[in-house]
């Protein structure tokens, strides 16, 4: 009585389960052409992406050409207590961190203040003409926008240096000093980039309710006040949420236009990560040195995105993902 | 008391439109510089002279570059990546985000947990460079294209939007014999033109102004974008005008100018397109701003 009760269920269940099978083999076919179309993205995905990050081993290898990824010799963490002992590593570890306080710290604020004033202007003609002038250089390379940087403070007849000689001070050669170059890739970084990181913040202004304002006004708000206690709460929200993702991507502090401002005479204060992976790794054939500081990066860096999703949610925000 | 109140109302929204104009100005300024420069004649730009309108007018920089050669292979080079890049991502993009967009579809969770692990761990510069040296595209344009070919970002505004649109559509297209592939064709894609064209123009920028990828993987001259020819004819007119003694002044004249001018010359085409673009990336950041 008991045994077939059981073996009922097992039937039972059985049935269910290959019914479910069934269903899903159905459904898998009905939809044999969606399949089809992944499998380019998954190819893709598999050997630029997935591959790679296996490829990460050579960080624990002694990398030979002849034996390639796979057959070259396991040296365990060798490479990674040499990247603590070099003193180059440190010093990049360090512009890094500062590089990325300082644009925490100056370029996140930037644009909110710009899309705070933009806001504030009522003159339509005038706010188009700021806004197409403070977007236009989103849509140049850093090599054009570099290049001109090259030009303006060109330390022989550069516009910057002609002013600095018309008011009877010495010229400076603005390239050339360790100390300038984390400021010249903060304002580089506001001038190019704040008129376009602003758009987020105009949109979501847009969306502010008027009532909220016409009240405001008649308990006899001026403009400030507006501005500070009905817009800026506005966009609170969507200024944690942009804060967090910052915080996420922290150490992506903008290869290229490092790359493109540094030069030697700079290494000092402008080698920073990335910089110095390409520098050692490609350029002298380091692989496995410099994989391993690529790893190091690309831990912390996910260590870093998954606090900030966490924080994120914790805070009923969209999170990253 | 009204009058005072008056008074500083128009005051701040004087100080406003001050501080604005100062920034716009700012941003501005080594823009009409580098123009200035590039239709300067040599001398007054040596003397410190030229600010920001052309002091000599001369057009020989521009001569120069127009007949030299160097710049029509450089158009010619990112001309084609652009196109043929854009091309590969885009359908690359739209074949991706369409399954996934689909959220019966079995595996599909299994699948965007591979793609969201790729964005928060993206594969370190080193392998990554081996990855392409194995596969055989170093010094090729497929070295620009194909390891670029899925912004995993843009595919997530793409399959947002997919997912946004009405159910029925697709389910009445399938009760009337429609596969999967004509769905997407006929229904799906001309529905969504505005975001298509949107993520174009992000990945014709993108790939317009490509630097670094040209750096790591090309090393022929005569295959490099325009942003690798510009860099180095900058970066060799700098070395030789710093290096430069009294003999070398026939060779070098007209180096400033140059400079400025093969700046303007690649800053071009952008500068047309970016009334265009303007829009429609605006757009595209709201999308992008729905899904967060």
């Amino acid at each position: 009585m008991a045994t077939s009760a059981v073996s009922k269920t097992l039937q039972g269940a059985s049935g269910q389960w290959k019914r479910y099978l069934a269903q899903l083999l159905i459904t898998v076919w009905t939809h044999r052409y969606l399949y089809l179309m992944l499998v380019l993205p998954f190819i893709f995905f598999i050997i630029f992406r997935f591959y790679p990050m296996v490829g990460n081993i050579i960080a624990f290898k002694k990398y030979q050409l002849m034996h390639g990824i796979w057959g070259s010799p396991w040296v365990g963490l060798k490479h990674f207590r040499s990247l603590f002992d070099d003193p180059a590593f440190l010093r990049v570890l360090r512009n890094t961190l500062s590089i990325a306080a300082l644009k925490l710290l100056v370029t996140f604020p930037a644009p909110i203040v710009l899309a705070l004033f933009i806001n504030e202007i009522r003159h339509m003609v005038y706010k188009r003409f700021v806004q197409t002038i403070v977007y236009v250089p989103h849509f140049l390379s850093w090599v054009i926008y570099g290049a001109i940087l090259y030009i303006m403070l060109s330390p022989a007849n550069g516009l910057i240096n002609n002013v600095i000689a018309s008011l009877g001070m010495e010229k400076i050669a603005f390239f050339q000093k360790p100390i300038l170059f984390q400021p010249i890739v903060i304002i580089s970084s506001l001038l190019k980039e704040t008129g376009w990181a602003a758009i987020i913040y105009l949109a979501t202004i847009s969306t502010i309710d008027l009532t909220l304002y016409e009240a405001a006004i008649i308990d006899g708000a001026n403009r400030w006040q507006l501005m500070r206690y009905v817009t800026l709460p506005g966009l609170a929200m969507t200024i944690v949420t942009l804060f967090i993702l910052q915080i996420g991507f922290f150490l992506n502090v903008g290869f290229e236009q490092i790359f493109i401002l540094q030069n030697s005479m700079v290494l000092t204060t402008g080698d920073v990560i990335e910089t110095f992976i390409y520098r050692v790794g490609i350029r002298q054939a380091r692989f496995d040195f410099t994989t391993a500081a690529g790893l190091f990066n690309g831990l912390v860096g996910m260590v870093l995105v998954l606090m900030a999703d966490r924080l994120a949610k914790r805070m009923d925000l969209p999170g990253i993902f | 008391m009204v009058a005072a109140r008056s008074f500083r109302f128009r005051f701040e929204t004087f100080l406003i439109y001050l501080g604005l104009g100062i920034f716009a100005f700012v941003a501005v300024t080594p823009f009409l510089h580098t123009i200035a420069r590039s239709f300067s004649a040599e001398a007054p730009i040596l003397r410190g002279e030229v600010y920001i309108w052309p002091v000599g007018f001369s057009l020989d920089a521009y001569e120069r570059l127009v007949f030299g050669g160097t710049f029509w292979l450089a158009y010619r080079n990112s001309f084609i990546i652009t196109t043929s890049a854009t091309l590969v991502q885009m359908l690359m993009t739209i074949l991706c985000a369409y399954p996934l967009s689909r959220a019966y579809l079995p595996g599909r969770n299994f699948f965007m947990t591979l793609i969201v692990f790729q964005m928060i761990f993206p594969p370190s510069l080193i392998p990554f460079y081996l990855t392409v040296r194995e596969v055989g595209l170093i010094d090729s344009w497929g070295s620009l294209i194909w390891p670029y070919a899925i912004n995993t970002f843009n595919m997530i505004v793409l399959k947002s939007y997919f997912q946004a649109l009405p159910k029925e559509l697709e389910e009445s297209a399938i009760i009337d014999g429609a596969n999967d592939f004509r769905v997407l064709l006929h229904i799906m894609l001309p529905l969504s033109v505005p975001v298509l064209l949107t993520l174009t123009l992000f990945y014709v920028v993108a790939n317009w102004n490509l630097f670094l990828p040209a750096i790591f993987f090309i090393n022929d001259g005569n295959k490099q974008p325009l942003q690798v020819i510009l860099r180095d004819m900058i970066w060799s007119m700098q070395l030789a005008t710093q290096t430069a003694s009294a003999d070398d002044f026939e060779r070098l004249a007209g180096m400033e100018a140059l400079k400025a001018s093969s700046v303007i010359i690649a800053a071009i085409p952008m500068l047309i397109a970016y009334p265009f673009f303007q829009r429609y990336f605006i757009k595209g950041i709201m999308l992008g701003a729905i899904k967060g």
